[in-house]
């Protein structure tokens, strides 16, 4: 296959590198700010163990957060839980003999049992009754 | 190039400064190149030789000698040149750099190219490479390395590698088309 003038441009680039100017004052200047090793190795080794002191100290506080936020969430839950549980009940108590009442005097049976299903029966029925008053009474007025 | 001995790496692990010039002075023109073509731009190319040897220096013990001394410079270089990288603002190439590109390939492409050109040219054809991408396809078709050092010099597999670079070449090579050269 014949090379393509893009193919040599960067065969081109590849047979040569770049050069650095001065490279003695680049070399100096590395050699300058070496540090001695035996001075470095202990400071290093210190800064790691810091490191690693900060790193669980972190994890520590993130666990404790973690916790401290859950606690909270099932605390909060609890609490509404229970200042709404016995007045679901007692309202859900309230409806049902109400629904049985009627139900008793009116010769019906519910097969509702949550409070807002008993509400609502208990509503339909009585629009249902009072259309019928209604009705009754308009029929006695003609 | 010159390979450095066994016992010179020895010394250096010992903290012989006199030994770790020797490898200074051995590597810094291939990082630097490393630098310059990754980067396009010169002075922080010279800064990020200074930064790699510092890095090396205080590595050094942890050097495996197992591995070729220039793949472990790499290593460390590409490290430094993507760090740099992240942090540098995106360069965009202006006409006087495809300018530069123009007269090189007008020329027999043989003459040695300065650094302003070879800012200049690796601006304009590495223009829109991920970093990643820029990476390997420097290493592999700017400075001529093969695929098993790019491995172990990038940390990438053998796939990996071959579809970043497939990728650059081809993102090159319709830069270059769309500047008027043909393929």
């Amino acid at each position: 296959m014949k090379n393509s003038k893009i193919d040599g441009i960067l065969k081109g680039l590849r047979g040569q590198n770049p050069q650095v100017d001065h490279e003695n004052l680049l070399v100096d200047s590395i050699m300058d700010a070496l540090p001695d090793l035996d001075k470095v190795v202990p400071l290093a080794a210190e800064e790691t163990d810091t490191k690693q002191e900060e790193t669980q100290v972190s994890r520590f506080i993130i666990m404790l957060r973690t916790i401290s936020s859950v606690a909270a969430a099932v605390l909060i839950g609890l609490f509404i839980w229970v200042s709404q549980h016995p007045a679901e009940q007692e309202e859900a108590i309230v409806h049902r003999q109400a629904l049985d009442n009627y139900s008793q005097s009116k010769g019906i049976i519910s097969s509702a049992t949550s409070p807002s299903e008993l509400r609502g029966k208990y509503v339909e029925l009585k629009i249902k009754e009072n259309r019928k008053n209604n009705l009754i009474s308009m029929y006695h007025e003609r | 190039m010159q390979t450095i001995s066994k016992d010179i790496v020895r010394r250096c692990k010992d903290g012989d400064k006199n030994a770790f010039r020797m490898i200074v002075v051995q590597y810094q023109r291939m990082i630097f190149s490393l630098a310059i073509k990754m980067l396009g731009d010169e002075e922080e190319a010279k800064d990020t030789v200074q930064d790699v040897f510092m890095k090396a220096w205080l590595e050094m013990r942890r050097y495996d000698e197992q591995y070729e001394l220039s793949t472990w410079l790499y290593t460390i270089a590409s490290r430094v040149c993507l760090d740099k990288k992240r942090k540098m603002k995106r360069i965009v190439p202006l006409p006087t750099d495809e300018e530069v590109l123009r007269d090189y390939c007008a020329s027999d492409m043989q003459h040695q190219l300065e650094n302003r050109e070879w800012v200049s040219i690796v601006r304009v054809i590495a223009e829109g490479l991920s970093d990643k991408q820029r990476l390997v396809f420097t290493l592999s078709q700017l400075e001529g390395l093969k695929s098993q050092q790019i491995e172990e010099i990038t940390g990438l597999d053998a796939t990996q590698v071959k579809s970043n670079l497939y990728v650059a070449r081809k993102s090159v090579k319709e830069r270059l088309k769309k500047l008027g050269y043909e393929e």
